[in-house]
């Protein structure tokens, strides 16, 4: 298991340099020219290829980016174009935020989603599942941006129970501040969650071993926890980890609205003012973090399904 | 030594001027006239005040470094960080604020006298030497003026006086010191700790000082007690960056911001129907135009059909419609609020059969197609949508591109081909200048009509040194007509900004380029 762990730790790095590679290359061709945008419109052509020179940017493409790799090598993400500021500072704040309402939206998800795909596929075809069908694909087709700004409208504006936007420090201001973005970050995955749940369960229900552990005189709750959720689990968690991956480079929207601070909204005003080492660094994070996450899931497998852990353990012998 | 007070522009400049030597340890900044005033049920006295003003605005400042962060989204924080020389209250009267006084000794020397006793947030004195610094650092970055001002011969002729060389005169230099672009950094401490210090601790001599900032989230100011100009009345300030303009009007209703920027205009009626917020506009100094492209493939590069195209154009349709009426008419490139702006004599008033009898002379009865570029923003979206069904009335078929907005920079200077492009520009300065030196003067950086006329490059080289009122008003004249005639830019309106406050707002002042005042503003509780 140490020596899988370790081989995937090793392959971070061929996704990095991919990814970066990849970022870089789409940078470079992306229009405007960052000297240009720095000084603004007084600047004469002079003053432009002077800067350009001293940020280095009229070195070749592959000089600048072996310059990147070599300094990421060493911890050294860059400085902003924009704000003179160090990158990394800026990216771990920002992606802890943003941590914090994935982490949250993801939790929410679970937590209102599985229980409901449960009951719904062990109540399939009664009022409750008809319901819960037609509230998930309701969320799974709502955008985002209407389902938050509907729910900011009932919940901060009429009932005054959260606030509108923004992000406070501390409990619980940042509970409270947390639950309608939350919600909303949730709303797709919550859905998807619940219908892949009742997908999975109905798949296991008719199962012949669910009917021998009925004819053991096993208790319904137990058959349901032990023998029906834990085969259903794997496409649920594979779901989990991916939507978790998503969320954590996708919630741009979600931060948008509520003004959460988080690096979906860094990325995109990195990108409209081109400044490349902090689009670079943003990707450098977020693929560290999505292969820890993919990685984590993966480990999951063997903890939910014993079949998956005797692999891992008839590889090592 | 000679006084040139003849080589100051207008009489106003005189009045600022001797204003400036009475006004020396004044409040100085935002002294304009009342912006909001909240409602008093009570005397202001026996009410009790918040000790934190909280506004929002849409978009991140890019750097608290005044001279690096020259958009208005940073003016908007920057301007109770730092002080200027001079500044502009809310009708755009210049007066004095660092500067105690200024003198131009001859054509090309300008004399600042700085008022005594200013402390930076660290405590450190203001001298001349900071003063100078600050010019060195603008013209680093680029700043036009490096092209006239002889910056490495400046001198602090003493603590308080700076002698500023010019190596050709240049008379309407002093309005841009009345940009917050031009905020006066401390050289000792900036020296200290490097730019990449600076630019995480900032410190300057305004009324406040940075407490503490997360970059996109928010930016609390705490009140500086040793102002020159008297501390500000409410302890702390903070702006908040809230992209999404339905939610800062809804934080104003729910009570959780006290001043929400940039509002949009759907959202007026909303602001002015609700008794627990007033509402506040004022109009920019933002011009919103078309460029169009003189060198053009299509017909666009024939003066008559750009005369067309602006006669084509209702602008108060627009205005009306877009805007929702938020907004005036203009025909001239700079605010009428801008010194030596100039009404232009014969304006291409909305004249739908006028337009198309021009469109016959330049043998373009039946029309053309043509690229109409734009950025992204939904009101530039709309004024295009609007404009596309009025030039098709003579008969010129206007393909809307929307693009980012960094591609139609890229795109202009690549020399590729399109027939208009809407634009704004903001005279920052508060002077033609500012706007009139970037956009038209051949191979200028903003000339993205690439425009070029010897006569109007001659003149407006002239205008730029002359000294003399009358000459200047006549260079000026000349100018602005050839401009009118050959119509590069077609200018639709003149913005006005709106924002909303809670009515218990009471001392703001607002600043026509955004850099709105809290110096003298309280948020009762009450």
């Amino acid at each position: 298991m140490l020596r899988y762990i370790l081989k995937r730790f090793l392959f971070v790095i061929p996704v990095l340099l991919g990814a970066t590679l990849l970022v870089f290359t789409i940078m470079e061709f992306t229009p405007g020219d960052p000297a240009k945008i720095i000084l603004g419109n007084e600047a004469t052509e002079a003053d432009i290829a002077n800067l350009r020179e001293e940020m280095g940017l009229d070195d070749p493409f592959v000089v600048r980016y072996v310059r990147f790799v070599g300094n990421m090598l060493r911890g050294d993400l860059g400085i902003s174009y924009r704000n003179n500021l160090d990158v990394s500072d800026q990216i771990i704040q920002r992606l802890k935020n943003t941590m914090i309402l994935a982490g949250a939206a993801v939790f929410i998800a679970v937590l209102i989603g599985i229980p409901v795909g449960i009951i719904s596929a062990i109540k399939q075809y009664t009022i409750f599942d008809n319901v819960v069908m037609m509230v998930t694909l309701f969320l799974a087709a709502s955008p985002v941006f209407w389902l938050g700004l509907m729910l900011v409208i009932i919940f901060a504006l009429k009932l005054g129970i959260f606030p509108a936007a923004g992000m406070k420090p501390g409990f619980p201001d940042m509970f409270i501040c947390l639950v309608l973005p939350a919600f909303t970050l949730s709303s797709n995955t919550m859905a998807t969650i619940a219908r892949t749940t009742r997908a999975s369960m109905l798949e296991v229900v008719r199962q012949d071993y669910i009917d021998t552990a009925r004819a053991k005189g096993l208790k319904e709750s137990t058959i349901t926890v032990r023998h029906m959720l834990k085969n259903a689990l794997i496409p649920i968690v594979t779901m989990i980890g991916l939507s978790f991956g998503g969320l954590l480079g996708g919630s741009v929207v979600t931060e948008s609205i509520f003004a959460w601070p988080g690096v979906g909204r860094f990325v995109v005003e990195s990108i409209n003012f081109k400044d490349t080492p902090s689009v670079l660094a943003s990707v450098v994070m977020l693929s560290i973090f999505s292969t820890f996450v993919n990685l984590f899931v993966d480990l999951l497998y063997a903890f939910v399904d014993p079949r998956i852990k005797s692999q891992y353990q008839t590889k090592r012998r | 030594m000679k006084k040139v007070t003849a080589m100051l522009l207008a009489a106003s400049m005189v009045l600022s001027l001797a204003g400036c030597s009475q006004k020396a340890k004044e409040a100085p900044a935002g002294t304009g006239s009342g912006n909001s005033a909240a409602a008093t049920e009570a005397p202001a006295a026996d009410r009790k005040v918040k000790d934190e003003i909280v506004f929002a605005q849409s978009s991140d400042l890019t750097t608290m470094n005044p001279y690096i962060g020259t958009q208005e989204r940073a003016y908007s924080l920057t301007n109770h960080m730092y002080d200027t020389l001079l500044v502009y209250d809310s009708e755009m009267n210049m007066s004095c604020s660092l500067a105690e006084s200024y003198e131009w000794v001859d054509d090309l020397t300008l004399q600042i006298n700085l008022v005594h006793d200013v402390k930076f947030h660290n405590g450190d004195p203001l001298t001349a030497e900071d003063v100078i610094f600050t010019f060195e650092k603008r013209a680093e970055r680029g700043s036009a003026f490096k092209n006239y001002i002889d910056v490495p011969n400046m001198q602090a002729k003493d603590d308080f006086t700076v002698i500023v060389p010019f190596t050709s005169p240049h008379p309407s230099f002093i309005y841009q010191l009345t940009d917050p672009a031009f905020g006066i950094v401390p050289k000792k401490y900036f020296e200290s700790v490097g730019e990449e210090g600076f630019a995480k601790a900032p410190i300057g001599s305004g009324p406040y000082k940075l407490k503490d900032y997360v970059t996109g989230d928010y930016y609390t100011l705490e009140r500086f007690d040793d102002y020159w100009g008297g501390p500000a009345k409410t302890k702390y300030l903070t702006m908040k960056i809230v992209p999404e303009a339905g939610q800062r009007t809804i934080m104003l209703e729910t009570g959780e911001i006290d001043v929400a920027y940039e509002i949009p205009y759907v959202d007026a009626t909303k602001i002015q129907d609700n008794d627990d917020l007033q509402f506040l506009s004022t109009p920019s100094m933002k011009i919103v135009m078309f460029y169009l492209n003189t060198q053009s493939a299509t017909p666009v590069n024939d003066s008559r059909v750009r005369q067309a195209i602006e006669y084509a154009i209702d602008k108060e349709a627009i205005v009306q419609a877009v805007c929702y009426g938020y907004g005036s008419v203009a025909y001239a490139i700079v605010p009428d609020s801008v010194s030596e702006y100039k009404e232009v004599k014969e304006p291409h008033v909305y004249d739908l059969e006028k337009a198309k009898a021009l469109m016959k002379e330049a043998g373009c009865e039946d029309g053309f197609t043509m690229e109409l570029w734009t950025s992204s923003v939904q009101t530039n979206t709309e004024i295009c949508q609007v404009v596309q069904e009025q030039l098709a009335a003579i008969n010129i078929k206007a393909e809307i591109s929307v693009q980012d907005a960094n591609t139609i920079d890229t795109r202009i200077d690549a020399g590729d081909e399109f027939g208009m492009e809407l634009h704004f520009y903001s005279c920052n300065s508060g002077h033609a200048e500012y706007t009139l030196s970037n956009i038209l003067p051949t191979g200028m950086m903003r000339n993205d009509c690439r425009f070029s006329n010897a006569e109007y490059d001659k003149t407006y080289e002239e205008w730029l040194v002359t000294t003399d009122e009358a000459k200047r008003e006549e260079l000026l004249t000349t100018m602005y007509e050839i401009q009118n005639q050959e119509t590069p830019v077609v200018p639709l309106y003149n913005e006005v900004k709106i924002l909303g406050a809670t009515k218990n707002l009471d001392g703001f002042k607002l600043s026509r380029i955004g850099a709105h005042q809290y110096q003298d503003a309280v948020v009762y509780e009450d």
